[in-house]
């Protein structure tokens, strides 16, 4: 049995190594924390360079050769096959492994590291400004009433404080009808907008921007990564609804990514607990009560409408982003959309079927060309769109 | 006359219809509706949380033993090294599924969906989560020894750090993923000379 000797003397080109590292270990291994396989920062404290070639080049002749650490390790994880690596020369491999001692020695702190202070600071910079006017104002009307009690104490007559005063002007103003008119029309008209914008307001949630459990961001996920809406919600194209993704789909990932750009581990760590997932181990708990993850429902039609996610995904071809907005720039997901009555009519009554590509509407077109002429556009609205059967029963 | 009490109510009566109109700001609060029992059906919504299981939750599995309609058993082949091997050596293609121009064309859909993002819309391991240094690690098709059967093996069960699909794709779907899967396989491994025509990146819009 070889001696697990400290330190070996192992050189090889860094760089090289990395980038061996990312394209044939990397699917399996990490630095730090144990992936499919162990972990590798301390690979080298841990087995001779020698049989660590020799593994990495074919693990199997290894072990077909009574290599008895060998057998160890493959039985420790379970049987799991690791490639051989035949391409790779042996200083092919002294990079890797130099790259590895290089990748787990502590990082330096970079001065000024990007911590999403993205803010905008444009609202801030207008309401500062109104506040230093109002101060101004304000010192210059306690000013003015200071210069005018000086003025009158110098004249002999009796001070007035400012309050007396505001009583005094408006108990005169109050007395003049033209004013009362005016004040009154004033409130009025301002009294009833409010009414009439409150009360059309009711049950329209444009703009709803709940609080989620998790700190899930579109706008990382949807946006950076251009993953497609349809790989989470994969029912919106099938089905009436466009599911939220059960947490082994977040695991399909998050299994390997265990830390945000923003948040770190933490948020990470919640689907984690949900599922059962134990990331330094790399496998799920045995017997673990899973636990829902209770996120906010922000669309929501009322149960006397009608939508079906699938009619318009995919016999549509409708964009996402035509109702739920620039969902790919949402850090925080929010209504974009009404998602009233008139807004759904208008939309069918504007929106052009798509005859040409999608042989769905094969047949009613040819009807349609008959009833409205060959060079007609046909609308939802042509279609049946606007019958009220069609959302509401 | 105006006395000065009517001034303070005025200023009280201000007062309070701006706090009735603030209460509306609250943040998990979704805002009023007229008749709330034709908005919230006495059914239960998907996703809806009920009293009536101790999880809380409105989805349910399928009763135990309960097989849909169409289902084929994949147990055949397990989710282990083993269960990989006998799915290389013997698992094949239904009939059913042919390669015809629409098929690829969902195929391609597909695959754009579900692989794009980490297996590069080329199949060269060069997905933009690769790019963007999520991911590493992603192998080229061209490089690995796959067939049919291994294809739907890994999307149904995983392999390494790619989780299972199941869930996403139905059977049918993974077959022609994988058909799609091997007529990359095939483009890579072809004679380099198409390779540098479409060098131009999809830029997918998600």
């Amino acid at each position: 049995m070889p001696a697990k000797s400290q330190a070996q003397e192992i050189e090889g080109d860094v760089a090289n190594g990395k980038s061996l590292f990312n394209s044939q270990c990397a699917a399996c291994h990490k630095i730090d924390r144990k992936v499919v396989g162990p972990a590798l920062g301390d690979v080298t404290q841990r087995r001779e360079t020698e049989w660590l070639i020799a593994w990495i080049k074919n693990n199997e002749e290894l072990r077909s050769s009574g290599d008895a650490d060998a057998i160890a390790i493959f039985e420790e994880y379970n049987g799991s096959i690791m490639p051989a690596f035949p391409a790779l020369s042996d200083q092919d491999v002294m990079d890797i492994l130099a790259y590895t001692i290089d990748a787990a020695k502590p990082k330096e702190v970079v001065p000024g590291d990007p911590d999403g202070s993205v803010g905008t600071v444009e609202e801030d910079d207008n309401s500062i400004f109104l506040y230093i006017l109002g101060a101004i104002l304000l010192f210059l009307v306690i000013l003015l009433a200071r210069v005018k009690n000086t003025l009158k104490s110098v004249k002999g007559d009796l001070t007035t404080t400012m309050m007396e005063d505001a009583n005094v002007f408006t108990r005169t103003a109050l007395k003049n009808p033209r004013v009362i008119t005016v004040l009154t029309i004033v409130i009025a008209v301002v009294f009833f907008q409010q009414v009439y914008v409150n009360l059309m307001a009711v049950n329209v949630d444009t703009g709803y921007q709940p609080s989620q459990p998790i700190k899930f961001s579109h706008e990382l996920h949807a946006g950076e990564n251009q993953i497609d809406c349809n790989y989470c919600h994969s029912g919106a194209r099938k089905s009436k609804h466009s599911n939220i993704p059960s947490a082994n789909v977040c695991m399909n990932c998050h299994m390997y990514i265990n830390e945000g750009p923003k948040y770190g581990t933490e948020e990470i760590s919640k689907i984690y607990a949900a599922v059962g997932w134990d990331a330094d181990k790399g496998q799920y708990i045995e017997g673990y009560e899973q636990k829902p993850i209770k996120w906010v429902r922000i669309h929501k039609l009322p149960d006397l409408a009608y939508f079906n996610h699938a009619q318009h995904v995919t016999a549509g071809n409708v964009e996402c982003q035509t109702c739920h907005g620039p969902i790919e720039e949402m850090e925080e997901v929010y209504q974009y959309s009404p998602l009233t009555m008139g807004w759904c009519i208008d939309c069918h009554r504007e929106t052009k079927v798509q005859v040409e590509s999608n042989s769905y509407y094969k047949e009613m077109h040819a009807k349609l060309k008959e009833k409205y002429g060959a060079e007609a556009e046909i609308t939802v609205e042509m279609i049946g769109g606007l019958e009220c059967g069609k959302c509401h029963y | 006359m105006i006395r000065k009490g009517s001034i303070n109510k005025l200023f009280a009566f201000t007062a309070a219809a701006i706090v009735l109109i603030a209460c509306n700001k609250e943040e998990n609060h979704r805002g009023y509706q007229y008749m709330p029992d034709m908005y919230d059906g006495p059914a239960l919504e998907a996703y809806s949380p009920t009293d009536l299981f101790s999880d809380s939750t409105s989805s349910r599995e399928p009763v135990a033993g309960t097989i849909a309609r169409g289902f084929m058993s994949y147990t055949d082949y397990g989710a282990d090294a083993a269960g990989y091997d006998s799915a290389k050596a013997y698992l094949q293609m239904p009939s059913s599924i042919m390669a015809t121009e629409a098929t690829m064309e969902e195929a391609k859909e597909l695959y754009r969906i579900f692989c794009g993002h980490c297996h590069g819309d080329k199949g060269d391991g060069q997905g933009v989560l690769v790019k963007n240094e999520k991911f590493l690690g992603v192998p080229s098709y061209a490089d690995r020894d796959i067939n049919y059967g291994t294809i739907f093996h890994v999307v149904t069960y995983g392999k390494g750090v790619m989780g299972s699909h199941a869930s996403q794709v139905t059977p049918e779907e993974r077959w022609k993923l994988a058909m799609y899967v091997m007529k990359l396989k095939e483009d890579l491994t072809a004679p380099a000379e198409e390779e540098t025509t479409e060098e131009t990146e999809e830029t997918t819009e998600s």
